[in-house]
């Protein structure tokens, strides 16, 4: 009996200390992540308040903060154009990509039809296959069609970027609705497009919302393909044109970084908001369904 | 009342939640379209997005891998001779090296991301209120959610060589250094530099993975290991890793295999520079292709990149679908 009452405050001592322990190595570990992702946004934050000579004062809060750097970019420069740009492609493509995707998932997960192992290994493989190996041929077909520096030319490259890894989400989401579903929705009648949109759908409408964002996302950060089919503003996203400002010499820092404030809010809004969507699309995205 | 599905049960239809739709199969066209569906659902749902991804992607790789076979070199003739851009590219000591600068990259990235990745999952696992959880999920998924242009370009102004750069500034004002650094415009730490932009930009990708990794392991297991008086790191070993290993082995496939083509990053900070000390694969492939126009050696090169990520993807196409055929 003793010796069992050693054991238990033997063992009480020891998890005393290894949750004390734990928990500042924990919250430690955490904080110097957060330092090391929100320096930088922090930095660029205060540079965007900070005027002509202001940047290269050694300070870090500017001395008298100012909008007049994003003035000069929105306004003068014009890069309101640039996100409504963004704006523009990023949301075509999602529409696109998304009408495309779910029913292509649905597919997948659901049907039995010749080579569909086949078929979707090749859709893992596109997802896969590194972009930067088809540029020239891409150039130049956007080229061909007259679509150089057009938001249209950046809509398709995008989605040749994301379909084939939307689908692949999708195929995860619809696989955890269980085809019993669809089963019975149809021997009650159903036809099977309205199985499917009235049905099943509506039960994987998380993982529709995942895949919308995600593919937003990825959109609005792209940076290869927008960079070579747009030249002018008239198609450049705000994501590239924050690189028209470094030039030969010299770099115009605090013009550069309200373009770049400007470029992150809606990302992180976004992020702030559907963290959960992006959590859960990254995941079914990298791992296997079921 | 002829209309086939117009008959749906009503009781039925309405607890499946398919009611609505009764109303819309009025129409006789509606109603073709409807048992044309049934007729073909693989034509119908899966042939939009194949159709695209053929015209999008297959297209142009076929077209790549036709170029590379060709020589071409500004002002010469255009000629099919298939070894030419391999043989030129094998030949140049300089892709030798880029390649040793591009795996560099990409394992220095893989090891930063995977290992800040993982302790920075393990530590926010383990932290109770949701609420937190949550929030520091949020603010470190920013690091991934940023466009790559703007990451580039601002850990450029945090590193450039002046006293106003942020880390320059940092480590003046605690006296570490007594001139600034110049980490990227010195050949030595410029690859340093963009590499550890790199993994900061995919550690976490590789913090979500595992800690959906994490969230698999049942928590009866730590209670008996507890029991069992095993020691942190011996939960750690003996029931942690053991479940994480599929999780990190997707990050480390596709980590590394992403960071092996990147391109966005090191474009925008470096182009390359300084010389070519920051040159990876794929920013070699771009500068070929797409600023000295010689498109046969670019797709020779691309042929190559692809080659290796093929690889890596058939490795990942396996873990990942390992219970296809069951």
């Amino acid at each position: 009996m003793t010796d069992g009452n050693e054991r238990v405050s033997y063992a009480t001592r020891k998890r005393f200390w290894g949750v004390a322990s734990g928990r500042v190595v924990r919250h430690l570990t955490i904080a110097l992540g957060l330092v090391t992702v929100l320096a930088p946004i922090a930095w660029l934050v205060l540079t965007s308040l900070k005027t002509g000579q202001g940047v290269f004062e050694p300070r870090y809060v500017p001395r008298d903060p100012t909008l007049e750097a994003y003035r000069r970019v929105l306004v003068e420069a014009e890069f309101w154009k640039a996100v409504l740009n963004s704006l523009v492609v990023s949301s075509v493509t999602t529409v696109i990509v998304v009408a495309l995707a779910v029913p292509a998932g649905y597919a997948f997960s659901r049907f039995r039809f010749p080579f569909d192992d086949a078929i979707f290994v090749g859709v893992i493989f596109s997802r896969l296959f590194p972009p930067i190996g088809i540029i020239v041929p891409y150039y130049q077909g956007i080229a061909a069609l007259g679509l150089l520096d057009t938001r249209v030319g950046i809509i398709v490259a995008h989605i040749y970027l994301w379909l084939p890894l939307m689908v692949y989400i999708m195929r995860n989401f619809f696989l955890t609705v269980p085809q019993a579903v669809d089963e019975a929705a149809l021997v009650d009648g159903c036809t099977r497009l309205q199985a499917f949109r009235h049905v099943v759908l509506p039960l994987a409408r998380p993982g529709v919302a995942a895949v919308c964002i995600l593919t937003f996302l990825y959109s609005w950060r792209e940076f290869l393909f927008a960079f070579m089919i747009s030249e002018t503003l008239s198609a450049k996203p705000i994501a590239v044109a924050v690189y028209s400002f470094v030039g030969e010499v010299t770099v115009n820092w605090e013009e550069l970084a309200a373009a770049a404030v400007v470029a992150i809010i809606p990302t992180m809004l976004v992020v702030v908001f559907f963290q959960r969507y992006v959590v859960s699309g990254l995941t079914a995205g990298a791992l296997r369904g079921r | 009342m002829t209309d086939g599905p117009t008959e749906v049960d009503r009781a039925g239809a309405g607890a499946s939640g398919a009611g609505p739709a009764t109303r819309s199969l009025r129409s006789r066209a509606w109603w073709r379209v409807h048992s044309f569906v049934d007729d073909h659902p693989v034509l119908v749902f899966l042939g939009p997005a194949l159709l695209v991804v053929l015209v999008v992607f297959v297209y142009p790789v076929v077209w790549m891998v036709r170029e590379s076979l060709f020589a071409t070199m500004p002002g010469l003739d255009r000629q099919f001779d298939p070894l030419f851009n391999y043989e030129r590219m094998l030949a140049s000591a300089s892709v030798r090296r880029y390649a040793e600068q591009t795996l560099f990259y990409s394992v220095g990235s893989l090891a930063l991301s995977l290992g800040g990745g993982t302790v920075l999952a393990l530590a926010v696992n383990r932290v109770r209120n949701r609420w937190l959880k949550a929030a520091y999920t949020t603010l470190l998924l920013f690091a991934w959610a940023l466009p790559l242009a703007v990451v580039a370009l601002t850990w450029k102004w945090v590193l450039v060589a002046r006293p106003y750069g942020l880390l320059n500034r940092l480590l003046l004002d605690l006296g570490l250094v007594d001139a600034p650094l110049a980490l990227l415009a010195e050949a030595d730490t410029a690859l340093w530099a963009v590499t550890f932009v790199d993994g900061w930009l995919r550690a976490p990708f590789a913090m979500i993975v595992v800690l959906a990794g994490l969230q698999s392991i049942p928590g009866e297991l730590y209670d008996a290991a507890r029991v069992d008086g095993a020691t942190v790191f011996q939960r750690f070993r003996h029931v942690t890793l053991p479940y994480l290993r599929p999780y990190l082995a997707i990050v480390v496939l596709i980590n590394w295999m992403f960071a092996f083509r990147a391109f966005s990053i090191v474009y925008p900070m470096t182009e390359g520079g300084p010389g070519t000390a920051t040159t990876t694969l794929a920013v070699e492939v771009y500068r070929r292709g797409m600023v000295d126009l010689d498109f046969g050696y670019g797709a020779a090169l691309s042929v190559l990149l692809v080659a290796v990520s093929l690889v890596v993807a058939a490795v990942y196409v396996r873990v990942v679908l390992r219970r296809i055929e069951a």
